[in-house]
């Protein structure tokens, strides 16, 4: 069994929804900031993915 | 100024790929989490040491994004589709109509684990062969362990053209190699797996009384299955390649089995619903695939489609990563995603209308649709936003002359095992190729070999070493209530995968 929190395992589907939903957002910002050499959406490209990796944060687990 | 190889910049270049192979295995982290902690790693490498800038990151991470809706389309509708049949009681039937054929095990063995789990892989893939047929191979009294072991190297072969190609589409947009010109050499690796598969099924089932019991029927099947298969990469339907060289293998395997069916299983009791109608769904996608690809078809609708454009961008050290046109274009009509789509919705609205379910069975396979796929596609987007940094900062091309320099001549024998390393990491063909099809395209560049050749030979060994991936193995184990046992299972399906990729490699071997 893994370990995680009871907060991490009840919330788990989600904090992955966030993430994945964060990616997509980053993905557009990605596009347009890279494309156009807008280095605002650029950044919030990068705040967007930092934001995803965070959300899967608590689902770090040691399984058996 | 360029980057030169040294031992030191080819450990970093490989560094993402040590950190997933970490995360996964020593940390046993889940898939999404060790493919963020790699894509992290590759940001931070290719910033620091391969001279990217912001831009070329941002732009990185896009393209791995529109190459992961690309390959993400294809998985969320092909498992909606598979949990609508699912939802309606249809891949029983399917399943049941299958084992009642015939009493010789060796036989159903082969049917099921061999035959029935590379239909559903063509079909659906992604876990769903070896989470279906297992369970109802142990109802029918085979030991977990067999069921398990069989289906997860019995369907081996059949991963690169199989969820309607997402693999095989996958090795085409990383590497650029047009499909017309690598699928067919994949046909031909693969039927090596294929005749190596079959027998290994019947040994996994009753060792040598078995393969004696089975060896005429695996051969025939293999014959037709292989040439099925490349026979559909030939007339450039490769999306439909698994499928219906399964169906041809099942065919055949279903007629054998006729000749030993038994008084009791002629008698079986009553199906939930017609075999055809059960199977309606599917005719549908294989329907509408071929007619798109009807030349007048195609001609009118062959160009709709969409895709985003990216400019060249150039490290600090020279490496450029040169701009493509509607990269990973999806094409409205022949991308299986909107096929597949289709065909669930108007497939269980044939069941509705038949009445074996109700109108909230959409609503119940959106539902297990999400649940499923959602972790999925957070692993397959980080790991291929990690793949696309590393293809553009040049730390792929970095690994891929490290490793010419030091095998030169014996790489195509290796070809395959870097395939096996990359689905054993990642637990998927699409990922593995994602990961390494660039790496052995210019390796086969660089060492003077066919760079196509060693591209088909990385998604052979992608394909089968699915069957040796620990997240396969869980989820199998999960489903056969073999939890806790995944070691006894890997070290049973490890020999014959890395027997496998050796036999490919051999032919690499010879034909480069």
């Amino acid at each position: 069994m893994a370990k995680m929190s009871a907060w991490s395992k009840k919330n788990r589907m989600n904090l992955l929804k966030l993430a994945f939903l964060l990616i997509l957002a980053g993905f557009i910002c990605a596009y347009i900031g890279g494309t156009a050499m807008r280095t605002a959406l650029i950044n919030l490209s990068f705040v967007l993915f930092g934001g995803s990796m965070l959300a899967l944060l608590p689902l770090l687990t040691i399984k058996k | 100024m360029t980057l030169e190889l040294s031992f030191v910049n080819w450990l970093l270049a490989i560094l993402p790929v040590i950190v997933l192979l970490f995360c996964l295995l020593a940390l046993k982290w889940e898939a999404s989490c060790a493919g963020a902690a790699s894509w992290l790693s590759a940001i931070l490498i290719a910033i620091f040491r391969f001279g990217a800038d912001a831009q070329l990151i941002a732009l990185a991470n896009s393209k791995g994004m529109s190459l992961s809706v690309y390959v993400l389309l294809i998985i969320w509708t092909a498992i909606f589709l598979y949990n609508v049949a699912d939802s309606a009681k249809a891949i029983k039937t399917i399943g049941d109509k299958i084992s009642a054929l015939t009493d010789n095990r060796s036989l159903l063995a082969l049917l099921l684990a061999w035959g029935f789990t590379s239909v559903l892989q063509g079909l659906a893939g992604f876990g769903v062969p070896v989470a279906v047929v297992a369970p109802i191979m142990v109802a029918m009294g085979f030991p977990p362990l067999v069921a398990v072991s069989a289906c997860l190297l019995g369907h081996s072969w059949s991963i690169s053209f199989g969820s309607m190609g997402s693999s095989y589409n996958t090795i085409q947009l990383v590497t650029s190699i047009p499909g017309e010109v690598i699928a067919p050499q994949m046909a031909l690796l693969f039927a090596v797996a294929i005749f190596a598969t079959g027998f290994e099924v019947l040994y996994i089932e009753g060792k040598g009384s078995a393969i004696k019991r089975g060896a005429v029927p695996v051969l025939c099947a293999a014959v037709i299955m292989s040439f099925l298969l490349w026979l559909m990469t030939y007339l450039n339907m490769s999306q439909l390649a698994t499928l219906i060289a399964a169906v041809g293998g099942c065919g055949f395997l279903a007629l054998w089995a006729s000749r030993h069916r038994s008084e009791k299983q002629k008698s079986a009791e009553k199906p939930l619903m017609s075999f055809h109608l059960a199977a309606a769904p599917y005719y549908m996608v294989i329907a509408i695939t071929l007619i798109a690809q009807l030349p007048p078809i195609k001609a009118v609708v062959g160009s709709l489609g969409w895709g985003l454009d990216y400019p060249a961008v150039t490290t600090a050290f020279g490496y450029t990563a040169e701009a493509v046109v509607e990269y990973s274009k999806i094409k409205f009509f022949s991308h299986p995603a909107p096929i597949l789509l289709f065909s669930a919705l108007v497939g269980g609205a044939l069941y509705i209308r038949k009445g074996k379910t109700d109108i909230g069975v959409y609503r119940r396979a959106l539902k297990t649709t999400i649940k499923k796929c959602i972790p999925t596609s957070v692993g397959i987007s980080t790991m291929v936003m990690m793949a696309l940094i590393m293809g553009d900062s040049g730390m792929t091309n970095m690994i891929a002359q490290g490793i010419a320099k030091v095998c030169g001549n014996f790489y195509p024998l290796l070809s395959p095992f870097i395939g096996v390393l990359g689905s054993f990491i990642t637990g998927s063909n699409t990922n593995s190729n994602i990961m390494f099809g660039l790496l052995q395209y210019q390796t086969g560049l660089l060492i003077g070999v066919s760079g196509v050749l060693l591209a088909a030979a990385q998604s052979v060994g992608g394909s089968l070493g699915v069957s040796m991936a620990p997240s396969t193995i869980m989820m199998g184990a999960a489903n056969v209530g073999l939890d806790g046992q995944e070691t006894t299972i890997m070290r049973k399906t490890m020999k014959f995968c890395l027997l496998n990729a050796l036999l490919v490699g051999i032919v690499v071997f010879i034909a480069a």
